[in-house]
């Protein structure tokens, strides 16, 4: 039990497991004889890779922040994703290959749920190949508003259908139907203790706007410009500088990105890809800082949006 | 000396012809000329794209090990566009560029039992295991797709359609773009949607 009230997280298995074991079809040419010593011998090299594990390299589960839920108020929860070691999943735009991360939610009638708020990604994969993604740990944080007249003393059960592609070298896709139950309480609920530093560590890492950083965009044939003034505080020098843009075929994943500093600042550039054909009205997504945005120097993620200007 | 030179000469030769593509970044554009190049298939024939000049040729980047192949294939939809395609005179290639030891390579004799398998009908399951072709086009996922038009214009460049997924129900749901421009260029148009965001495994690359 993890919730006052009897309240738990279930944990459910993955459930497709089907293609993690679709040797035949991955190898239809293996003669007969040679299939059947791979029948034998693949379970073990199995069991040995994955320590018994029985689940297709991630874990999910529907976690809260809270241990229970006020009338009208709203609260956050999470939907967890462990992955094994070496395994990652997708950003929402999860670059040239795999998939981003679906939920959805089935919220008792009244309830309501904003976004799915993606902490800032790393990247994964060489060269032509370049994908967006997660590992080890992920919380997607959504936040939920409940009903105004939900009843004191009576329990709420909050579902998600969760489907995601896990990677490693080979890709397995997984899914899971996960729920949360929650006693409706009149007072401020006290914090999950389980789990809310992680929601607190997760929210480091989503990106926001820091409007003291002034930033522009430019497009011309073959590259984007994105302008970025620094404010008068900022007295360091940006490095290791990443956009990574929210719009597919947009950007060429694969090329170097080439900071330069400008008269009042830097310009990024970024080469566009053979899939953009016209250009965007506007240009958004996550420029990343290993210095970090603000004062504390601890923000590394900036949420760009901004229109997006012929080249002169 | 004389022997030095010579295979100094080889190497930097076989060197040039394998990184040139690299150097160059040279992915094509849609409405550009589709590179040249030439492979061999898994029968051992060997086919250039210019030998196809007057044709419609698809390049279809293929790894059987990859669920999103593995939805086209198994749902019966890549074969029944390969056949339906290859009997209005188009040339489909499918490309393995996986590397050996990685997920999807085959050798020439699995590639072949793999048609037989499936019941394809490419024109060719063509063998890159260096992935030098893979790269010239810039093929990202599995399946990727490729159309070079009868001028040798690659006019489409993209997925198979516009649900990402590795859910065979989906098949139905989606806009197939491959479909799209085959018919439009079949009936002499221009491919409207030239392209569209390649969806699935990456290719296995060494």
């Amino acid at each position: 039990m993890e919730f006052s009230g009897g309240s738990h997280a279930f944990r459910w298995q993955v459930k497709n497991m089907k293609t993690a074991f679709g040797v035949k079809r991955a190898f239809p040419g293996i003669h007969h004889r040679l299939r059947i010593v791979f029948f034998i011998t693949l379970p073990i090299v199995f069991i040995i890779l994955s320590g018994c594990h029985s689940s297709a390299h991630v874990e999910a589960a529907l976690v809260s922040e809270v241990r229970s839920i006020q009338p009208g108020q709203a609260f956050c929860i999470a939907v967890r994703l462990k992955m094994d070691e070496h395994w990652h999943t997708y950003w929402k735009n999860p670059g040239d290959s795999g998939m981003p991360t679906k939920i959805v939610w089935q919220l008792p009638g009244g309830f309501t749920v904003g976004e799915v708020q993606w902490p800032y990604p790393q990247k994964f994969g060489k060269p032509p190949v370049v994908s967006f993604g997660y590992a080890d740990e992920l919380f997607l944080i959504s936040e939920v508003r409940a009903e105004e007249n939900a009843k004191p003393g009576t329990k709420v059960k909050i579902s998600a259908i969760v489907e995601w592609l896990a990677c490693k070298e080979r890709c397995i896709p997984g899914s899971a139907e996960l729920s949360l139950n929650l006693p409706v309480q009149d007072s401020v609920p006290d914090l999950n203790t389980r789990w809310a530093g992680r929601f607190v560590e997760t929210r480091k890492n989503l990106p926001r706007e820091f409007p003291d950083w002034r930033t522009r965009a430019s497009a011309g044939s073959g590259n984007i410009l994105i302008r970025i003034d620094p404010p008068p505080w900022f007295k360091d020098e940006l490095s290791g500088l990443s956009f990574f843009p929210e719009q597919e075929g947009l950007i060429d994943y694969s090329e170097a990105q080439s900071l330069k500093k400008s008269r009042d600042g830097y310009v990024l550039e970024v080469r566009r890809s053979v899939l953009s054909e016209s250009l965007p009205q506007r240009l958004h997504g996550v420029l990343f800082s290993p210095k970090g945005w603000s004062q504390a120097g601890q923000e590394r993620a900036f949420y760009i949006d901004l229109p997006l200007h012929q080249q002169e | 000396m004389k022997k030095y030179s010579y295979f100094t000469g080889m190497i930097l030769a076989g060197l040039f012809l394998v990184f040139s593509p690299l150097a160059w970044n040279a992915e094509t554009s849609v409405g550009e000329i589709a590179p040249d190049f030439t492979l061999p298939d898994s029968n051992g024939k060997t086919h250039s794209l210019s030998d196809y000049k007057g044709k419609i040729v698809v390049l279809e980047w293929l790894n059987h090990g990859c669920p999103f192949v593995q939805k086209h294939y198994n749902s019966g939809n890549m074969q029944k566009l390969q056949k339906v395609y290859s009997g209005k005179g188009v040339i489909w290639f499918s490309v393995i560029s996986s590397a050996p030891g990685k997920q999807g390579y085959m050798t020439p004799e699995e590639a072949t039992e793999a048609v037989k398998q499936k019941k394809a009908a490419p024109a060719g399951v063509l063998l890159d295991p260096e992935g030098t072709v893979g790269k010239l086009y810039g093929a990202k996922t599995t399946p990727h797709m490729f159309i070079i038009d009868s001028d040798g214009v690659l006019v489409y460049n993209g997925g198979i359609d516009d649900i990402r997924s590795a859910n065979p129900a989906d098949i139905d749901k989606a806009k197939n773009y491959v479909q799209m421009a085959l018919d439009e260029l079949l009936s002499g148009k221009e491919v409207s949607v030239k392209t569209s965001q390649p969806y699935g495994c990456s290719v296995k690359y060494k």
